[in-house]
């Protein structure tokens, strides 16, 4: 069962002349692992700082769960924006404490979810002692703390090392397996194709595409070709009827097509037409070129 | 609301500058208004005298006058109190843990009414403390140990009460505008200590015209500190106020309002908190 958690409208965010973000509109489903992809400075951080009441929107509305947010809303919602925020004086039990209590929900879970992140260990240690990864370990078990519905999480890579990283992703796979809806900004792109379900791409504060990440990488296939003789190849190639576009470089082509037509079906014609090829890969495309091709087309 | 305390209170009670800073203002608290007599003493040693009567003649700890007397001088050192009040605003924005809060579910009033609170409680403590004292003080030192004598003056307790309130919602109001602990700081002790008092000085008795000395008295740090007229001049038989003043306390009442509405709206209007 799908249900809205988030819903933006046409939401505006103006700094000065700076315009933050322009007619965001955006729905969020459950059990949807979201990323919100772009590059820096394209209004990221302020969407999620608008949705999360700490940055005041120009216009527009969102709402959570179905109504217009409020601070119980923010309650069953789980959210790490920028860096990892505690009272640098307290040990990871008594800042669990302070949002326990601002969440209202018993001491109990504070021990659980340190369990979950492995840092029930260094519980009593003050927070200023902690390394980054620990801290941003640290962040994720505050937001899993009222076990919400929704996670809110603003890079939470970043910074981390190599390890670091790889725990924090498995830990996020491990969250939306239990059915959560995750909303993740990121600008990396690799991060977003390994966790994400869906996304939305954004520039200059406006949304240029929002999809599954499935369909958005579907029918996306390149096909490398060549052959011993490279200008046939082109004539021949330019005129079979699905093709889509073609980039010629000095040694092979690089051809995409529409409907659904394969490697199969390009090779079956080529040799209708009595081409031999030399080299035929088929390359699956990443995230990161259809990101790219998004931008390019936004200028 | 015993839920937006107990927030302030976990935030607070294993904090070392915390402990010590509130430890040592109690100290010196306790130490400073029991100390009244032998002050007078050493005066005395001194030689000092006013037309030849002797410093330690000087019933300051008679009851019901300790009152006056002791809430007076225990008022003077609030601006210490307001310095564990600024530390523990501006230590919310510093950390960002205000806007995490707000993330977290608190909404605003709900962070405001929780720093009263710890406001409220410092406040009472305060007091409590300073009767205390005052109350110990007499029954050594008084001549008069009757119940009414004890229980005279007592409105005195609740104007200091107000005072270090209202001068402790001051200092929120300027930590929460400065954001910066250290400027928040050299500010509330230049503005309340030097600033203020000066330009009331200055409007008080420099040849002004009429309305000037009506100002100075409507200043916040001078409105505040007249809820507790001086009560010395009376021992060199000078006329005092021994009443707490209704136009005073309607002064502060003001005060209290505008600087509440001044933090919600801080709070409330900050673009990016």
């Amino acid at each position: 069962m799908t249900e809205k958690i988030l819903e933006i409208n046409h939401l505006y965010k103006q700094y000065g002349r700076i315009k933050a973000v322009q007619d965001l509109s955006l729905d969020i489903n459950s059990g949807t692992v979201f990323g919100l992809l772009g590059p820096n400075g394209s209004g990221k951080t302020t969407t999620l700082g608008i949705i999360m009441d700490v940055i005041r929107k120009t216009s527009g509305d969102f709402l959570w769960f179905g109504a217009p947010s409020g601070n119980n809303s923010r309650k069953k919602i789980g959210a790490i924006l920028e860096a990892p925020s505690f009272y640098p004086y307290l040990s990871a039990t008594d800042n669990l404490k302070i949002v326990a209590q601002i969440k209202e929900v018993s001491y109990d879970r504070v021990d659980i979810v340190l369990e979950k992140v492995g840092l029930a260990y260094r519980k009593k240690d003050l927070f200023q002692t902690y390394s980054l990864g620990m801290k941003q370990r640290l962040a994720i078990a505050s937001a899993l703390l009222s076990d919400p519905y929704v996670l809110v999480l603003d890079e939470p890579t970043n910074g981390l090392d190599p390890q670091g990283i790889a725990d924090v992703r498995q830990l996020i796979i491990n969250i939306s397996a239990e059915g959560k809806t995750i909303i993740l900004a990121s600008h990396l792109l690799d991060e977003v194709q390994k966790v994400c379900t869906h996304f939305a791409v954004l520039n200059k504060g406006k949304a240029l595409y929002s999809g599954s990440v499935e369909d958005a990488l579907a029918n996306k296939e390149t096909i490398e070709v060549s052959a011993p003789d490279h200008s046939k190849l082109e004539t021949i190639l330019r005129q079979y009827e699905y093709l889509k576009d073609i980039q010629v470089t000095p040694h092979k082509i690089i051809v995409k097509m529409s409907d659904n037509k394969t490697a199969y079906d390009l090779n079956a014609f080529m040799v209708n037409n009595g081409i031999i090829v030399s080299h035929l890969v088929t390359e699956q495309k990443n995230l990161e070129e259809q990101f790219l091709e998004i931008l390019s087309q936004s200028k | 609301m015993i839920r937006l305390f107990l927030i302030e209170w976990i935030k607070l009670r294993k904090y070392r500058a915390f402990q010590i800073l509130v430890g040592l203002y109690f100290l010196m608290v306790g130490v400073i208004c029991s100390s009244g007599v032998l002050f007078l003493e050493f005066l005395k040693s001194k030689g000092m005298k006013y037309k030849n009567l002797d410093p330690t003649m000087f019933p300051i700890y008679e009851f019901p006058d300790v009152w006056p007397n002791i809430f007076y001088i225990a008022a003077f050192l609030k601006i210490f109190l307001a310095l564990i009040v600024i530390i523990s605003v501006t230590n919310e924005i510093t950390y960002k843990t205000y806007r995490q809060n707000i993330i977290d579910g608190l909404n605003r009033a709900e962070f405001m009414i929780s720093k009263i609170s710890l406001i409220f409680i410092l406040s009472l403590a305060n007091t409590i403390l300073v009767f205390l004292v005052g109350l110990i003080c007499g029954l050594i030192y008084s001549k008069d140990k009757s119940l009414d004598a004890i229980l005279g003056n007592m409105s005195f307790t609740s104007a200091f009460f107000l005072n270090i309130f209202t001068f402790l919602m001051f200092a929120f109001f300027v930590g929460l505008l400065i954001k910066r602990t250290g400027v928040a700081i050299v500010f509330i002790g230049i503005y309340s200590v030097m600033f203020e008092p000066i330009l009331t000085m200055i409007f008080k008795h420099a040849p002004l015209p009429a309305i000037f000395p009506k100002i100075a008295e409507l200043m916040p740090v001078e409105a505040i500190s007249n809820l507790l007229p001086s009560p010395y001049p009376k021992y060199i038989l000078r006329e005092i106020q021994d009443y707490i003043s209704f136009t005073d306390v309607a002064i502060v009442g003001v005060y209290l309002i505008l600087f509440t509405s001044f933090i919600y709206l801080l709070l409330k209007r900050r673009n990016n908190v």
